[in-house]
């Protein structure tokens, strides 16, 4: 554990006085407040990989240049048209005409090249340069209305990456040259909201923005509290404190559907959750242990018991939401096939029952981020025990999320991660495999939590991030699945549902099942 | 009666005590209660029906029953057995936290009070510091330096419980440093380091012997508190904190998760605290003298 990561949950602790608002005043007429699960750690949303700032800042008081609809296809954001030159490697975008940032400055060409030189400024390392602007090189004015992004490769993810997250959210160049440090910035977008104030675990108040181009938001006022605590959402929505809470816990679905005056809905997203298994530490290197381990885990049990239902056993790396998803296969669970395979790969029990070859034990830790994942200290206790079961000694330790956020940062050789919990979900196959598969996305460059490296996946990677043709690109990722299904880098568990939770008073909540997108409240309208 | 008659030598302290403690039938109670934890600690796996670190999915959320006597946890693992392995952890880790505090204030507190000046202020001044902090947020602060796991919980509710008997014995000792018999003992030669030990430390102990007892209390509470923040290593580990914490997330569907460790850490805490009292009020002279 991280001495810097304990200290900084400690000094967090210490800094909210604060518990989660029981005491706040009860929604009023034209405000929709929404509970939100996770905690928003800044309001920049090029500078964050957190899902919170991406679905909240990112979606409300920013537009990007194009959106995702419901079934991901592109639609018109702040550009109207875009088209890729012939080789991919450039896209022009029209840009919308009239449109103003929140403090009053235009939205224009300059605007968008500003936005896209920031994010990808080497010097500055957002994340937003290396997964919204994925292989983007630079962005050129052609005149006020008209933008070039280009890259030296072609950009076959552009549009996807673009509307996926918050991380594209095209931001005021003025509010952001003004703010000296990420503590006094002041988010200033185009999108129907505008910010008034933002307490850190606390509140995050917006107003509508009624110089909005597009469809006026219809609330006066939308108040995001974050409530981690599951049990504490369910309650702000039950009293009526939260119009919207995220993130239901799975086991009060049942209750909260027949709940009076409570609506409940469960949809599908791109997002899955998995176990990384470290494959540079010795134990774990040998495919056959990893397939092993896979043996072991039971997942529609897992799913049916823990996660009441709410899941979907995973039949490839990526979700069954992606247009380039392939059912590629099931690692049953079989414990007689998994004594097999670690016996064949000589890995023997030794007095202590635990297993173990040339002085090394088949051991280590299993880290679960504490409160991120559905279940996810259950699910990894029975899938410890079940290994226990067969000789593999492996403990379960929650760790706090922003220790989980550093522990992800250290390189190979530094990294102290064996096995980690975890998620993912975008929605373009690049940036949903290459981030966490492709060999140059080692930590600290991005989320290969398992550090995975097979060449052949690495050329397909980079081959499926440059082909324009859609079929040629489907084709090229199908074969990264069955490939990395086969080399089992991971424990493959589950693809997630999400489950929202609102109050009959409120409408016009939308599902887009990408990453930022997620709950879409820009049209959302509370009935009092 | 006949047995008034039988003749008995004058009753010395110690008995006194005890048949002051044995008057307190609170106190009394508790002693039962809390020799009856201790007994189900000693025994653990011998009338522990199930392993409790067993999950099976299937017999998930079971309420009680004769073939699960607490009902089965969110993983179907028996909460009776969860329950008596966790005696074991909570009372290790309270009496280990209590021992950590005892080795580490004592000394610093004997040494503070018997050599007094510039070493007392230093030194008192650094424990005035550590006790303006709440306990558990010292506790905490420790877990951050020293990593979690249960044994680090343990090292870090035993140093958060130290200032507490440093400037306890530090009072006491300051007090005896006058007597007559240290003075005496220091005229005739003896080194301070046997003065402490022989003429000082025996002085302090009656009062050591009764914050400790009151302290377990606390300790056992603060380490399960940290267990509750998830700070006690595998969460598969039968802790009574953990499992509370675990628990509360159902508290709705299946409240006997969270009433079975709940009850168990009442009982022990309040078994623990009801003896102390009556240790307390046992040496306590005024108290004593109330009661004749």
């Amino acid at each position: 554990m991280g001495r810097f990561g304990w200290l900084v949950l400690l000094v967090a602790l210490v800094l909210a006085p604060r518990p989660e608002a029981f005491s706040a005043p009860a929604a009023q007429p034209g405000t929709l407040v929404w509970a939100l699960h996770v905690p928003i750690d800044r309001l920049d949303p090029p500078a964050t990989f957190s899902l919170a700032t991406g679905m909240v800042v990112g979606r409300n008081i920013f537009d990007r240049l194009v959106e995702h609809d419901e079934r991901l296809a592109i639609t018109p954001g702040l550009a109207t048209q875009w088209t890729p030159s012939r080789d991919g490697r450039a896209w022009t975008f029209r840009l919308r005409q009239g449109v103003r940032f929140h403090d009053g400055t235009p939205f224009d060409a300059d605007a968008v090249v500003f936005n896209v030189q920031r994010a990808i400024d080497p010097q500055l390392r957002l994340p937003a340069g290396g997964f919204a602007w994925s292989g983007v090189r630079g962005a050129r004015k052609i005149d006020d209305h008209t933008v070039e992004i280009f890259g030296d490769q072609p950009l076959a993810a552009l549009l996807n990456n673009i509307a996926d997250s918050g991380l594209a959210a095209i931001q005021s160049p003025q509010a952001v040259q003004r703010a000296s440090s990420p503590r006094d910035f002041v988010p200033v977008g185009t999108g129907p909201f505008r910010f008034v104030s933002w307490a850190p675990d606390g509140d995050l108040v917006l107003e509508a923005n009624r110089e909005y181009w597009g469809p006026a938001p219809r609330v006066q006022r939308l108040i995001v509290r974050v409530a981690t605590t599951p049990s504490t959402r369910v309650n702000l929505l039950e009293t009526g404190e939260a119009d919207l809470i995220t993130q239901v816990p799975i086991h009060e679905i049942g209750r909260l559907g027949r709940a009076p005056g409570v609506e409940v809905a469960v949809r599908p997203s791109t997002s899955w959750t998995y176990i990384a298994i470290n494959n540079t530490k010795p134990q774990f290197a040998d495919v056959r242990v990893r397939r092993a381990l896979n043996h072991l885990v039971d997942k529609q049990t897992i799913i049916d018991k823990i996660l009441f239902g709410v899941g979907r056993v995973a039949d490839s790396p990526i979700g069954s939401a992606y247009r380039a998803h392939k059912s590629v296969r099931i690692y049953q669970y079989d414990p007689g096939l998994a004594r097999r395979l670690l016996d064949e790969a000589g890995w023997r029990p030794g007095a202590d029952g635990v297993r173990s070859k040339d002085g090394q034990r088949l051991a280590g830790t299993l880290w679960v981020p504490a409160g991120r994942f559905a279940g996810g200290t259950d699910m990894a206790q029975v899938i410890a025990s079940a290994f226990r079961g067969v000789g593999v000694d492996v403990r379960v330790q929650e760790i706090e999320f922003p220790v989980y956020l550093a522990e992800a940062r250290r390189g190979p050789q530094e990294s102290r991660i064996e096995m980690v919990m975890a998620g993912w979900g975008t929605a373009d196959p690049d940036t949903g495999l290459r981030s966490i598969l492709h060999s140059r996305s080692w930590p600290p460059a991005a989320n290969n939590l398992a550090f995975y490296r097979n060449l052949e996946v690495d050329a397909l990677l980079d081959r499926g991030a440059a082909t324009m043709d859609a079929n040629a690109r489907i084709q090229v990722y199908h074969r990264v699945q069955e490939i990395v299904m086969d080399d089992a880098p991971w424990l493959f568990l589950t693809e997630r549902r999400e489950a929202v939770a609102w109050r009959s008073a409120v409408s016009g909540v939308r599902f887009i099942p990408s990453s930022a997108g997620l709950i879409d409240v820009r049209q959302a309208a509370v009935s009092r | 009666m006949a047995v008034a008659a039988v003749p008995r030598p004058a009753p010395g302290p110690s008995s006194r005590f005890w048949a002051q403690v044995r008057r307190d039938r609170a106190g009394m109670g508790g002693l039962v209660l809390f020799a009856l934890v201790v007994a189900v600690a000693v025994a653990g796996p011998a009338v522990m029906p199930y392993d409790p670190r067993q999950p099976d999915l299937l017999a998930a959320f079971r309420p009680p029953s004769a073939a699960h006597l607490l009902g089965t946890d969110q993983l179907g693992r028996d909460l009776f057995s969860r329950v008596v392995a966790g005696a074991r952890a909570s009372l290790l880790g309270g009496l280990g936290a209590l021992g950590v505090s005892l080795a580490l204030g004592v000394p610093t507190g004997l040494v503070a009070g018997y050599a007094g000046g510039a070493w007392d202020d230093v030194v008192m001044g650094l424990v005035e510091v550590l006790m303006s902090f709440p306990g558990v947020l010292l506790a905490l602060l420790a877990v951050a330096v020293l990593g979690p796991g249960q044994r680090n919980v343990v090292l870090a509710v035993g140093l958060a419980s130290a200032p507490v008997f440093a400037r306890l014995v530090r009072g006491s000792a300051l007090a005896l440093r006058e007597q007559e018999f240290v003075v005496a003992a220091r005229a005739l030669g003896a080194r301070p380091a046997r003065v402490v030990a022989r003429h000082v430390l025996p002085g302090c102990v009656p009062p050591i012997v009764v914050t400790a007892v009151l302290r377990l209390g606390i300790t056992i509470v603060t380490v399960a508190g940290l267990g509750f923040l998830g700070l006690g290593g595998d969460p598969a580990n039968p802790e009574w904190g953990a499992m509370l914490s675990a628990g509360a997330e159902f508290l709705r569907a299946a409240p006997h998760l969270v009433l079975a460790p709940g009850g168990a850490i009442l009982v022990t805490v309040l078994s623990v605290n009801l003896f102390g009292d009556a240790f307390a009020d046992a040496l306590n002279p005024r108290v004593r003298a109330r009661r004749g």
